[in-house]
């Protein structure tokens, strides 16, 4: 609905322009409040006001004794988030190279990873952790629990190929067969290099998705938890802003690993257009 | 034995599902020649362009490239290099990695595929673009990369799709010189695939005019403008009028032919059986026609053999010529290319009665329309509303 | 700036969501931020107390948690909208609500359709949002699984599971049968 060039803009623009202002305010407003309460002062409490600044709450997260296992926690999120990420990224990248063709149930597939999405995650999670109790094995974060969120992040990553591979132009596979290349000298020189940032993107899916996920995680996850199932406990049992601490931590993780996927892309994407010397004016 | 770029097309056939795109062709290109597959949109000839390249599989029939099938052989292995609508640059590419790719898959160094790399690209003048990436160049300066990475891998036959669609006016009239003087130097056989007639016979030794999966006529650029075998290649190039009418007599190789409206002309028949009472087709090129200005009402019989009579319906000026159409009741529109000093000299205007005539020795009969059952009056489709089907 | 303002409104939903929703609770709670600031601009005299633990926590709370499963599927659909077709419409004399009403709301259909798919999916299957934000005072099929699951009643979780899926399933066929969804996202 903008009209670059015209300088008066149309009343909607301005009512959904402030609606979306209030939107973001939305959105934001809350979670400020997580992160200010962080920082709230050794002998504050869960509300405002702040009483005092400091990094105490921070520093109680790693002692195990109030906060529970925060670190293990952690760094088996960060772990399964990883696993989680490779596989969905092997498996997305082949499933969408499949897809391109229409080959025998390639219809009942594709409504089955649709139908793996969009069932409820706790009833996902019962299924999984039934199945393993049903079959004699231990539920463990990395393999009952494993096998529940790829349950998700796989349909997810396989629509974002969907979507990546909907824009490649099949005619840069005809060159690189044309010049001379192999079926595999295609794949690794043309195709994978092109569908990158789509990678990437499926990549950063994968792990957040993951990283976060609670519902799918509960049940099937064994005895020892995942970050989320961790802080969701001490929801119920923590009642110190060591809790908004972590969510600042948490957060802060989330930031990170988002950071580098973005600049991964924005990298690859610069270095397509913007190699080289000015470009000199048309033709 | 055949020379090495000499292509020969056996009843060549490929359907898509339901749809026939291209209907048992036989063709013959010979080494070194510049050929044009011109028609519009879906007539099948970038699926003819794809299987002598190998990227479609013919349903029946054969592609010999030197005297050698090459049905089934990976496109590498075929000798050709296609140049892709559009170019298809690898955009994770520097120019000068897309244009060594050929070499990088068949093996060779770094070092040396660069400097070769470099050479060609010398040769095009863009040697000094050959770290930037391809979204960075010009259209034209990415078409030449898109030559010199088709030309690196020393093919004896160049399939070029649409190569000077994505150019603009100026840039395209002068990039088909250069295609022109490229083919001469090289030697090799190249194969252009266009729908614009003014392109295929400014660049082509020999034209091939396609409908509806099936050749209407492949010749010389001058014999297609010229001489053209159907009213549908007459109508397609444009350079012509279409007459039809039925034969009332044969006399010493001239018919005369009277059309359903009643207008007498003849035409030459030397090369033809024809008796009284078949229906003929015949074309006047445009340029031949004089114009007139008749008076009385326009449409009335004209009282002379060879001539229309109508009203102008639109006047074009042209630089060297004025293309004046005209209503003809009863008929397709007829053109008459009035030469700029002759048209000046006696102007006429929009809604003129005007008379347009000429000599019979210019008329040139359709032979290829005898063998077909013949058609109405102004039943042959023009060539603007062919039918548009996807280009497989 | 397009794409600054969609960064704009995806990065909240890169943090967890328990911390997101917990987010709430200092300030929509009795001495919260939004409580506070009625009150010191003389709005309300007292704190209002159906902002925390009730249907109306959980309903903003499922907004701020899944909103953007609706935002991306309907930024893509318009995104595809070629501007030329909305300066057409205000040529042939829309107004401003007509273009958004005539035009743009029916072009962006796949997208509010998977976006619907995606939310529904999601309200569905969650029972943390409505055990915390209610304080206890609503209740869900969920909620109530996972309470069975909780004291290992497994056979009346299932029966609830297997209903709910019915439900769910049905839902989404029903969006599914309007939009062919694998073609829009193919073509």
């Amino acid at each position: 609905m903008r009209q670059p060039g015209s300088n008066r803009r149309p009343w909607t623009f301005y009512a959904l322009a402030a609606f979306f202002a209030l939107y973001v305010l939305f959105l934001y407003g809350p979670m400020s409040a997580i992160f200010i309460l962080s920082f709230q002062g050794p002998t504050g409490g869960l509300t405002f006001p702040m009483v005092g600044v400091s990094l105490h709450w921070f520093g109680a997260l790693f002692g195990q004794q109030r906060t529970g296992d925060f670190a293990g926690s952690f760094t088996r999120s960060l772990a399964l988030a990883v696993i989680v990420l490779s596989i969905t990224v092997v498996v997305s990248v082949m499933a969408g190279l499949a897809f391109r063709r229409r080959f025998l149930g390639s219809t009942l597939v594709f409504y089955m990873a649709i139908f793996s999405l969009i069932i409820p995650g706790l009833l996902l999670g019962l299924g999984v952790g039934l199945m393993f109790q049903f079959l004699g094995i231990k539920p463990a974060w990395y393999s009952s629990a494993l096998g529940a969120q790829l349950t998700w992040t796989l349909p997810f990553g396989l629509l974002i190929m969907f979507a990546v591979f909907s824009r490649f132009n099949p005619a840069y596979e005809e060159a690189a067969r044309d010049l001379g290349a192999g079926p595999w000298q295609t794949l690794s020189n043309v195709v994978l290099p092109i569908l990158l940032p789509g990678i990437i993107a499926v990549a950063l899916f994968g792990f957040t998705l993951s990283y976060d996920e609670f519902p799918r995680t509960l049940i099937p996850i064994g005895s020892r938890n995942t970050l989320p199932l961790e802080i969701w406990a001490m929801t119920t049992n923590v009642t110190s802003p060591a809790l908004y601490a972590l969510g600042t931590v948490t957060t802060a993780v989330s930031f990170v690993v988002i950071a580098v996927a973005l600049t991964s892309i924005a990298v690859i994407q610069r270095r397509r257009t913007r190699r080289g010397t000015q470009v000199d004016g048309g033709d | 034995m055949a020379q090495p770029g000499e292509i020969e097309l056996r009843n060549l056939t490929k359907r898509f599902d339901q749809t026939v795109a291209v209907n048992a062709i036989d063709l013959a290109i010979p080494h070194g020649s510049y050929c044009c597959l011109l028609g519009p949109s879906g007539c099948g000839k970038t699926t003819i362009l794809r299987m002598i390249a190998g990227h479609e599989t013919p349903t029946e029939g054969d592609v010999r490239i030197g005297g050698e099938s090459v049905v089934g052989f990976p496109p590498a292995r075929r000798g050709t290099a296609m140049m892709f609508q559009n170019y298809a640059l690898f955009p994770h590419l520097t120019v000068l990695d897309n244009v060594a790719f050929n070499l990088k898959m068949r093996g060779v160094g770094k070092a040396e595929r660069h400097r070769r790399a470099r050479e060609m690209l010398a040769q095009v003048r863009l040697d000094r673009f050959a770290d930037r990436m391809p979204a960075q160049l010009s259209g034209g300066q990415q078409q030449r990369v898109a030559l010199s990475r088709a030309l690196i891998t020393n093919p004896r036959v160049l399939l070029l799709d649409e190569p000077l669609s994505a150019l603009d006016e100026f840039l395209r009239l002068q990039m088909r010189g250069e295609l022109r003087r490229m083919q001469r130097e090289l030697g090799i056989t190249f194969i252009h695939v266009t729908h614009t007639q003014l392109e295929a016979i400014a660049v082509a030794d020999m034209v091939v005019v396609m409908e509806q999966g099936r050749i209407e006529q492949a010749a010389s650029a001058r014999e297609i403008y010229t001489l053209p075998v159907s009213a549908y290649v007459a109508r397609f190039m444009g350079g012509q009028n279409v007459l039809d009418g039925k034969v009332t007599s044969v006399r010493a190789g001239v018919a005369s032919l009277v059309s359903d409206t009643g207008e007498r002309f003849s035409s030459p028949v030397t090369d033809a059986t024809v008796t009284e009472g078949d229906v003929l087709h015949c074309c006047v090129r445009r340029d031949r026609v004089a114009l007139e200005r008749a008076p009385g009402h326009p449409g009335a019989q004209p009282e002379r053999a060879n001539a229309v009579a109508g009203a102008v319906h639109a006047i074009e000026y042209q630089g060297s010529y004025v293309k004046v159409t005209i209503d003809v009741p009863g008929r397709e529109q007829f053109v008459a290319n009035v030469a700029d000093s002759r048209f000046f000299a006696n102007r006429v205007d929009i809604g003129d009665p005007v008379l347009a005539r000429w000599a019979p020795e210019d008329v040139h009969l359709l032979t290829g329309d005898l063998r077909k059952p013949a058609r109405g009056m102004g039943a042959g489709r023009p060539y603007g509303e062919e039918i548009t089907r996807e280009n497989g | 700036m397009q794409l600054a303002l969609f960064l704009l409104c995806t990065v909240p939903f890169w943090t967890s969501n328990v911390i997101r929703m917990i987010s709430w609770i200092p300030f929509l709670g009795r001495n919260g931020i939004f409580n506070q600031s009625l009150i010191a601009l003389g709005i309300v005299d007292h704190p209002l107390e159906f902002l925390l633990f009730s249907d109306f926590a959980v309903v903003i709370a499922y907004v701020h948690l899944f909103s953007l499963f609706m935002i991306v599927p309907i930024f893509n659909s318009m995104a595809r909208i070629d501007p030329a077709v909305i300066e057409a419409a205000v040529d042939a004399g829309a107004g401003r609500l007509r273009v958004i009403g005539e035009v743009v709301v029916p072009l962006s259909k796949t997208g509010i359709a998977m976006g619907s798919i995606f939310v529904v999916a999601l309200v569905m299957g969650d029972f943390f949002v409505v055990k915390i934000m209610s304080g206890g005072q609503s209740a869900s099929v969920v909620l109530a699984m996972s309470n069975e699951i909780a004291v290992l009643q497994y056979p009346p979780a299932a029966a609830s599971a297997v209903g709910l899926l019915l439900v769910v399933t049905a839902m989404v066929v029903g969006i599914l049968s309007i939009v062919d969804v694998r073609r829009e996202l193919s073509g």
